[in-house]
C-alpha cells in the first residue's frame, strides 16, 4: 500500500491506471515515492531505475498532450509521438494511431497540436490541424476505431493553433484561430450537419484609450454550457486573460486577469496558459499562469462576479537575500470533481518538474500525497495533464526523463489519486 | 494576490522600467536629500540674446494712454495722453546669486498733450521725454508652502527724464507754478502703467523657463507588476524667500537637491544606499554651438546617477524580462548552438530572458565615440534564458556571472531624451541547464551572442524620459555632453513664446 495515497504503475504491462491499494512497494523509497511507469525500484540502491526493455510499449509523447476520462472507460492520453510522426491515443493498455504516417502511410506528420474532450457516451473527441492546407480535422473514438472528419476548408479556411475542444450534447465544438487573421473562431455543425463558423468577438482594449487586441496566445480552453460555450483565451497584445461566453447565441467578453479592471492599470502578463472548467452549480472556474508574479491563480466566475484566489506561489530564494518567482505553470491542467473542488497539475519551468495540488473543502489548496510522488527523484517531469472521472478520482499523466539523458528515454507516466485520497 | 492601491496612476517610465506613477504621499526626509545633485546652468554668453528676446516679448513700442487728469488744484485739465514709447534697448544681467536684473531704456519720444482750463478749449502741448528707463529684478524663491515661484525681487524702478519744454511755451504760461511737475508725474504714471507690467511679465516668463518650477517635483514610480517602487523628489533648496541660485564664471546656476528612496522588490538585493556625496564644484562644459535663445543645461552629477541607479535597482528596475532580440549571430537552434547536448530539446522558437540581480549596480559616466554614456555593471547576477520545449516555456540556461551594459542618453528627433541600450554582455559566466541537471560547457561565441541578444531584448525599447512633464512647453533637449563627473543635458526653447 502506498502511504502517500498516490500509486503509479511499476511496469509497463501494469501501466493501466492503478487504484489505491494496488501497489506493492519494493523498497522504502519506492514505497514513499513510487517508481513511475517504465521504471522499476532497484532494491539495492533504493532508487527507481529505467527498465529499458520496456521502451516502445507505450507511446513516447513529446510535447503537450491531452488526458481525458470518458465515462465508464479508462482514461485516454492523446498526443504526438515524434518517432512515428503521428497522433496517437493510448488508454494505458494499447496505442492506436489516429492520424499521421502510422495511421495512414499517405498522411503527412500530424498531431503536434491536438485537443481532446470526452463525450457523455464514453467517446473521445479530438481536434488537430493537418499540415499542407492547415485544415482542421476532427476525430471520434468508436468501437471500430477512429472516425476522422475534415472540416470543409471552403467554410473555415486555413487554421492555426491553439486548439480547444468541448462536447455539447453529442457534438464537438472546436475553438481555433483563423490563419489569415489570427483571430479565434468557434467551429461546429448546425442542426442540418453543415459546418458553421462563429467568430469570437475581440474584446475592447483594457482602457478606453487603448485599441482592441490583435494577437492571442498559445492556449485556448473551452467548456460547453447548457446553451452555449465558454472560452478562456490569452490576449497577447495586453497580456490579459479574457473569458468569452456565448449564451443563447450572444457573445460577451470580460477581462479576468492581467489588468485592474477598474483603472485599466496593467498588472503584468497573465493567462498563458489557462484551463477552464464548468462547476456543478453552473459557475465557470478558470485557472491560469500569472507570469509576473510567478503564481498560478484560479477564479470562479459567475456572471460578472469574479472571485479569484492564488493556487500556488512559486517564489524561490536566491543569492543575497533575493526572492524571485519561478516559471510556474507554463504548462497547466485543471479539472473539477463532481463536488466542484479543483485539481491543478502544473509544470515548473524553472525546475522542469511537475506538481499536483488538490483543493480542500475550505477552498484552499493542499500539497497532496500526489505531490510527494511527483517530487521524488530528480527526473524531468514534462507536460502534465489530468482528468477527473465521475467518481472524483484524479488521473494524472506526464512525460518523465532523467536529467542529462537522451530524449529517446522519455516515458509516459500515469498515476491516479483515488477519490478518497483528496484532502 | 493583493494589489496595492496606487491612486492617480499613469503609465510612465523611469530608468528604463515602465510602471505606474503616483504623487508622493509626503515629502521625502531631509536626510536623504543630496544638495547640488542637479543644477540648471545658464550660459552667460547668451545674455544679449536673452535681452533681445525679452525686448521682443515685452514689446518694442509701448502704447501709452491715460484719461484726462485735473491739475493745478483742478483749475486745469491735462487731456487724455496718447502716444507710444519706443524701446531702444534691453539688457539683462545676473546681479547677486540668481537674481536676474532687467534694464530697459527708451528712445527719446514726444507726446501730444492738451492742457487748458476746464470747460475751455485746450492748448496743444508737445511734451518731450528724453528717456525712460526701467529696472526689474527677479528671482526664484520657495514659498512657505514649499512651492517654487519666480517673483519680483523688488518693486520695479522707473525713471522718466522729461525733455526741455520752454517755460515760455504758450500752453504752460497760464499754468501756476508746479503744474509742469504734475504733467511730468502724469506722463510718468502713464509710462509706469503701460511698460513696467509688460517688462515684469516678460522677465518672470523667462525666469520660469530658465529655472522651471516643474523641476521641483516629486513622484513615485511603481515598476511593472512587482512590489518595488521608487520615490524621487527634487527641490530648489534654501530657506524660504532666499534665492537658490549662484553665479559662476561661465554660468548662472540654479541648484536642486535630489532625494530618492525605494520600496524594495524582493527580487533585488537588500543593499544600503551609496553615501550622499556633496557636490561642491561644477566643471565647466563647452556650450553647444546652436542658435538657441538661451543655452541652458540640466547638469546631473554622477553621484546622483549612482543614487538613482541604486534606488531603481532596489525597486526592481534590473529585475527584467523580455524576448531575446532577433539579432545576427543568434541561430534558430540557439540552445544546441550553446550546448550541443541539448539538440532536440528546445523548439525552434524565440527565446525569452529574465535577469535576476544579486548585487546592486555599479554606475559611472564614460565617453563613447558617439557621446557620453552611463556604464553599469551588476557584479553578480543570473540571466535565465527560457525556450519552449514541446510548446511549453521553461528555463534552458541559467547563466551566472557579472553582467554589464552601457546606456547612452540620446536626444530624439522630437527633442526628448531617450536612454539607448548601447551594448552589454556577461563575463565570468557559469552556465547551467536544468535539462542537463547541472553546469554545461557552453560554446563561448554562441553564448556571447545569445547573452547580448537577451540583454538587448530586455532593455528595448529605449525608454524616453518625460521631460515635457517637468519643463515649460516648447522646451527641447538639444545635446548631451559630459564634463568632469557630470552629465550636461542642453536645453533650448520654451523662452521665446508665451
Amino acid at each position: 500500500m502506498d502511504r502517500t495515497g498516490l500509486c503509479v504503475a511499476a511496469t509497463a504491462r501494469a501501466a493501466a491506471i492503478v487504484a489505491l491499494g494496488g501497489c506493492a512497494p519494493a523498497s522504502p523509497l519506492c514505497e514513499s515515492g513510487a517508481c513511475p511507469n517504465g521504471y522499476v525500484c532497484d532494491g539495492k540502491t533504493g532508487q527507481c531505475k529505467p527498465t529499458d526493455a520496456l521502451v516502445g510499449s507505450t507511446p513516447q509523447f513529446f510535447g503537450r498532450f491531452s488526458l481525458v476520462a470518458p465515462a465508464a472507460q479508462p482514461p485516454v492520453a492523446v498526443g504526438y509521438w515524434p518517432e512515428r510522426q503521428s497522433l496517437v491515443a493510448y488508454d494505458g493498455k494499447a496505442a492506436s494511431f489516429v492520424a499521421g504516417p502510422a495511421a495512414r502511410p499517405t498522411d503527412p506528420p500530424m498531431g503536434r497540436d491536438v485537443a481532446a474532450a470526452a463525450g457523455s457516451d464514453g467517446s473521445v473527441h479530438l481536434a488537430w490541424i493537418r499540415p499542407g492546407g492547415d485544415t482542421l480535422h476532427l476525430g471520434r473514438s468508436s468501437s471500430g476505431g477512429w472516425q476522422v472528419t475534415a472540416v470543409d476548408g471552403s467554410v473555415l479556411g486555413a487554421v492555426a493553433a491553439p486548439l480547444a475542444i468541448t462536447v455539447a450534447g453529442d457534438a464537438p465544438v472546436v475553438a481555433v484561430r483563423r490563419a489569415s487573421s489570427g483571430l479565434p473562431v468557434v467551429v461546429e455543425r448546425d442542426a442540418a450537419g453543415a459546418w458553421i463558423v462563429d467568430a469570437v468577438p475581440v474584446p475592447p482594449g483594457p482602457r478606453k484609450d487603448l485599441p482592441p487586441p490583435a494577437a492571442f496566445g498559445r492556449s485556448f480552453s473551452m467548456v460547453a454550457l447548457s446553451d452555449g460555450v465558454a472560452l478562456a483565451l490569452h490576449d497577447a497584445t495586453y497580456g490579459d486573460l479574457v473569458l468569452a461566453v456565448r449564451n443563447g447565441g450572444a457573445w460577451g467578453t470580460q477581462r479576468i486577469a492581467g489588468v485592474d479592471v477598474a483603472t485599466g492599470l496593467d498588472l503584468g502578463d497573465a493567462g498563458d496558459p489557462s484551463a477552464l472548467a464548468l462547476a456543478p452549480d453552473g459557475a465557470l472556474v478558470v485557472a491560469w499562469r500569472d507570469a509576473g508574479r510567478g503564481e498560478i491563480r484560479m477564479a470562479r466566475v459567475a456572471g460578472a462576479q469574479v472571485q479569484a484566489q492564488t493556487v500556488v506561489t512559486s517564489l524561490a530564494p536566491g543569492p543575497a537575500g533575493t526572492v524571485a518567482p519561478q516559471w510556474a505553470g507554463t504548462a497547466l491542467a485543471m479539472a473539477l470533481r463532481p463536488d466542484g473542488r479543483a485539481a491543478v497539475a502544473w509544470f515548473n519551468g524553472s525546475t522542469w518538474r511537475s506538481s499536483l495540488l488538490l483543493q480542500r473543502q475550505t477552498g484552499t489548496f493542499a500539497p497532496t500525497p500526489a505531490k510527494t510522488a511527483l517530487d521524488s527523484g530528480a527526473n524531468l517531469q514534462l507536460w502534465p495533464s489530468l482528468a477527473v472521472d465521475q467518481d472524483g478520482a484524479v488521473h494524472l499523466a506526464w512525460v518523465e526523463v532523467g536529467r542529462g539523458r537522451a530524449l529517446s528515454t522519455a516515458r509516459l507516466v500515469w498515476a491516479t489519486v483515488a477519490a478518497g485520497a483528496w484532502p | 494576490m493583493t494589489v496595492r492601491p496606487r491612486p492617480a496612476m499613469v503609465a510612465s517610465c523611469l530608468v528604463g522600467a515602465c510602471g505606474g506613477f503616483s504623487p508622493l504621499a509626503a515629502p521625502l526626509p531631509d536626510e536623504v536629500h543630496q544638495v547640488n545633485a542637479v543644477r540648471v546652468a545658464v550660459d552667460h554668453g547668451d545674455l544679449p540674446q536673452l535681452a533681445e528676446t525679452l525686448r521682443s516679448l515685452a514689446g518694442t513700442s509701448i502704447d501709452l494712454a491715460a484719461a484726462p487728469t485735473p491739475i493745478a488744484s483742478g483749475q486745469f485739465v491735462l487731456g487724455a495722453i496718447s502716444g507710444a514709447l519706443a524701446v531702444a534697448g534691453v539688457s539683462v544681467a545676473w546681479v547677486g546669486p540668481g537674481e536676474l536684473q532687467l534694464d530697459a531704456t527708451s528712445a527719446p519720444f514726444a507726446l501730444a498733450l492738451a492742457v487748458g482750463r476746464a470747460g475751455e478749449p485746450a492748448c496743444a502741448l508737445q511734451w518731450s521725454v528724453q528717456s525712460a528707463s526701467a529696472r526689474v529684478r527677479l528671482r526664484v524663491v520657495r514659498t512657505p508652502a514649499g512651492a517654487t515661484q519666480a517673483v519680483l525681487a523688488a518693486a520695479p524702478e522707473l525713471k522718466v527724464q522729461a525733455g526741455k519744454t520752454a517755460p515760455s511755451d504758450p500752453c504752460l504760461q497760464p499754468l501756476p507754478s508746479g503744474a509742469a511737475l504734475q504733467i511730468d508725474a502724469a506722463v510718468y504714471s502713464a509710462v509706469q502703467t503701460a511698460w513696467l507690467p509688460r517688462l515684469s511679465d516678460a522677465g518672470l516668463h523667462v525666469l520660469r523657463a530658465i529655472a522651471p518650477a516643474g523641476l521641483a517635483a516629486g513622484g513615485q514610480w511603481a515598476l511593472g507588476s512587482g512590489q518595488g517602487a521608487v520615490q524621487v523628489q527634487t527641490i530648489y533648496p534654501g530657506p524660504t524667500g532666499a534665492t537658490p541660485a549662484a553665479l559662476g564664471k561661465n554660468y548662472a546656476t540654479f541648484s536642486l537637491s535630489l532625494a530618492t528612496l525605494a520600496d524594495r522588490d524582493p527580487c533585488a538585493p537588500d543593499v544600503p544606499g551609496p553615501p550622499l556625496a556633496v557636490v561642491e564644484t561644477l566643471a565647466p562644459a563647452p556650450s553647444p554651438l546652436t542658435k538657441a535663445v538661451v543655452r541652458r543645461a540640466l547638469v546631473v552629477h554622477q553621484s546622483a546617477l549612482v543614487r538613482l541607479a541604486w534606488s531603481a535597482a532596489r525597486a526592481g528596475a534590473f529585475c527584467r524580462s523580455g524576448a531575446v532580440a532577433a539579432v545576427p549571430g543568434v541561430p534558430l537552434q540557439w540552445a544546441s548552438a550553446v550546448a550541443p547536448e541539448l539538440a532536440g530539446w528546445v523548439d525552434d522558437a524565440a527565446a525569452h530572458a529574465r535577469l535576476l540581480p544579486h548585487a546592486t549596480p555599479v554606475v559611472e559616466l564614460v565617453d563613447l565615440a558617439a557621446g557620453p554614456a552611463v556604464a553599469w555593471q551588476l557584479p553578480d547576477a543570473t540571466l535565465e534564458i527560457a525556450g519552449r520545449s514541446g510548446g511549453v516555456q521553461a528555463v534552458v540556461f541559467a547563466v551566472r556571472g557579472r553582467v554589464y551594459g552601457v546606456l547612452r542618453p540620446l536626444v530624439t528627433g522630437a527633442g526628448q531624451l531617450a536612454l539607448h541600450f548601447e551594448s552589454g554582455g556577461m563575463d565570468s559566466a557559469v552556465v547551467s541547464s536544468p535539462i542537463a541537471g547541472g553546469t554545461v560547457s557552453a560554446q563561448a561565441a554562441a553564448l556571447d551572442a545569445l547573452v547580448r541578444a537577451a540583454l538587448q531584448g530586455m532593455f528595448a525599447p529605449d525608454p524616453v524620459l518625460p521631460l515635457s512633464l517637468l519643463l515649460p512647453a516648447g522646451t527641447v533637449a538639444t545635446d548631451v555632453r559630459r564634463s568632469g563627473d557630470s552629465l550636461w543635458l542642453w536645453l533650448d526653447g520654451g523662452v521665446g513664446k508665451r
